[in-house]
């Protein structure tokens, strides 16, 4: 994909959060800008309808450059798990331990989204356990998808 | 072990000019430690002339230079190397996939510049300072934009954290138990007590295991590779040469690389086939290209970065079904003794970490014979099997 890369660390003033993705990067701006509005979007092929995480320019199954970002249905199931001990990012020790769940969705096959699962109780969460996504402000003007379990 | 299968061998259809073209016959390695007091730099030239003397020739011989694509010529450029080593005239260099199946895979390059008379003596090298840099392994990922932006923001980063999650899917798709992951952990580590320059060599117990810290649930520390300065090389020319040269040949008798439809940017959070790698390709073909079976394979060098990723791969190259790795593991028959010794250097979680390349100089060791405690008796084929994620290469040597 095309555009300069993301910045890395942006320790972003007024957030605890300890690590922010780089709003402005083209290849996958209009996911944060969805995430903005409470959405769940991802590219998916104009001419086949296949889904593509992460973006890329040319769909490997009917090869044309047509991908469209499509809202999916916010619900999803765990795929896999774990919880994070020991953070290898910098600055995560206070959200420690830390739920990490792989989620995937019906509507949307191919798609893995790795992200946080919300407000688990320890051991709460299973494999094929159903989530649905929400969109907490983590610092002003960015909102990281995560899963809450339903 | 394997001398019913040598008649067999011949007649099959798919060994073609490449097989047994060329043969390693030079192996040097640097000493491993987590910081080494040397440049990563000095470790690797110093493997590099080592190999060759080991081989009986002369550094003005050496006329190519094989490494990966990503990591060496970043860690160690070939012409610096070349410098260094006072090469005079290099008419082969090439790169080749991504650490593990890039060092594993590259007699593939060496046997078609040797095997054309293009290069007569191509060497190998690889090496890492991934023990004492900042950021060490998991800055290979840090860089890409997709990790930076799609992963880390949830703490999702490091490699450990990549494959606690795959362990948990192997375990609810087939089961897999805490002993059973212990167990290939505690064989590993019994090879390397056998091996002098391993930097692990304290044996385990199943009671270590259990109380090695959790990284990230299920993965504990001893589920993980080392961290490793050091630097490793093998010296390639044709059999035919090697013959009269110092070592028994050890032939490349089967070469095999794939890449899967998954870059490393997506890799490992969006593969498809979650719980396995392209070892299910390559470990056929270059068994297919040697003419043996995996029954005629005396032992396995297999890149394990994690305990895990060690049962996909026996797993993939076609020595347990799918989901019944762990039973490779069981009883101790890929510990010294066993049957199907796996990783006899004690590998990355136990040698050291070079990303695949000392398990190609150990399955060199074991098919010259002559490694002590260690030897696997009557060695004489050698699967070597490296990965990288979203790429392999499998390695068949012949004694
Ligand atoms: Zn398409």
């Amino acid at each position: 994909m095309s555009g300069a890369a993301p910045s890395g660390a942006t320790q972003h003033p007024g957030s605890d959060h300890p690590w922010l993705p780089d709003l402005n990067w083209a290849p996958v701006a209009p996911f944060w800008a969805a995430a903005r509005e409470q959405r769940l979007v991802f590219p998916r092929c104009g001419r086949c309808g296949r889904f593509q995480w992460y973006p890329q320019d040319m769909c490997p199954d009917c090869r044309v450059m047509a991908f469209e970002w499509a809202e999916v249905s916010p619900s999803g199931y765990v795929f896999s798990h774990t919880t994070l001990r020991r953070s290898f990012v910098p600055h995560f020790d206070n959200l420690l331990p830390l739920e990490i769940g792989l989620i995937k969705f019906v509507h949307a096959p191919g798609v893995t989204l790795v992200t946080n699962v919300l407000d688990t109780p320890a051991g709460g969460v299973h494999i094929d356990a159903e989530v649905t996504i929400v969109f907490p402000e983590v610092a002003p003007g960015v909102n990281l998808p995560m899963a809450r379990l339903c | 072990m394997s001398t019913s299968s040598t008649t067999s061998k011949n007649s099959t259809m798919s060994r073609n000019s490449l097989t047994d073209a060329i043969s390693i016959v030079g192996v040097g390695e640097s000493t491993y430690r987590r910081r080494s007091s040397e440049p990563v730099t000095g470790l690797i030239t110093g493997a590099v002339k080592a190999a060759v003397e080991d081989a009986g020739l002369s550094l003005d011989e050496v006329d190519g230079i094989v490494t990966d694509s990503t990591i060496g010529p970043v860690i160690m450029p070939a012409d610096e190397l070349a410098a260094n080593l006072g090469l005079p005239d290099r008419v082969f260099h090439a790169q080749m996939s991504t650490g593990g199946s890039g060092v594993v895979g590259a007699p593939m390059l060496a046997a078609q510049a040797i095997a054309s008379g293009m290069a007569e003596t191509v060497v190998c090298y690889f090496g890492v300072d991934w023990g004492s840099s900042a950021g060490g392994p998991y800055q290979f990922h840090g860089t890409d934009p997709y990790k930076a932006t799609l992963e880390m923001p949830f703490g999702f980063y490091g490699q450990p954290i990549y494959f606690a999650p795959v362990v948990r899917r192997y375990a609810h798709q087939y089961g897999l138990t805490e002993e059973q992951l212990a167990n290939v952990a505690i064989s590993t580590r019994a090879w390397a007590a056998l091996h002098p320059g391993a930097m692990k060599r304290t044996p385990l117990t199943l009671e270590d295991y259990r109380s090695s810290p959790v990284l990230a649930d299920p993965l504990r520390v001893l589920d993980c590779c080392l961290l490793t300065d050091g630097g490793a090389a093998y010296v390639m020319t044709s059999t035919e040469r090697a013959k009269d040269l110092r070592h028994k040949p050890v032939k490349v008798s089967g070469v095999s690389f794939s890449s899967s439809r998954v870059s490393s940017h997506s890799y490992l959070s969006q593969h498809e086939d979650y719980l396995s790698t392209q070892a299910q390709v390559t470990g056929p073909r270059a068994m297919e290209m040697a003419g043996v079976t995996p029954e005629d394979v005396d032992f396995l060098e297999i890149y394990d970065c994690f305990t895990i990723s060690c049962l996909l791969q026996a797993e993939d190259l076609g020595f347990a079904p799918k989901g019944a790795g762990a039973s490779l593991f069981a009883d101790g028959n890929a510990a010294p003794g066993g049957r199907l010794p796996i990783n006899t250097h004690g590998g990355l979680l136990s040698h050291a970490y070079v990303l695949g390349i000392a398990h190609v100089v150990e399955a060199v060791r074991q098919l010259r014979g002559g490694c002590g405690e260690r030897q696997v008796p009557d060695a004489e084929v050698g699967l070597v099997s490296g990965y990288s994620g979203w790429e392999h290469s499998s390695l068949v040597l012949t004694a």
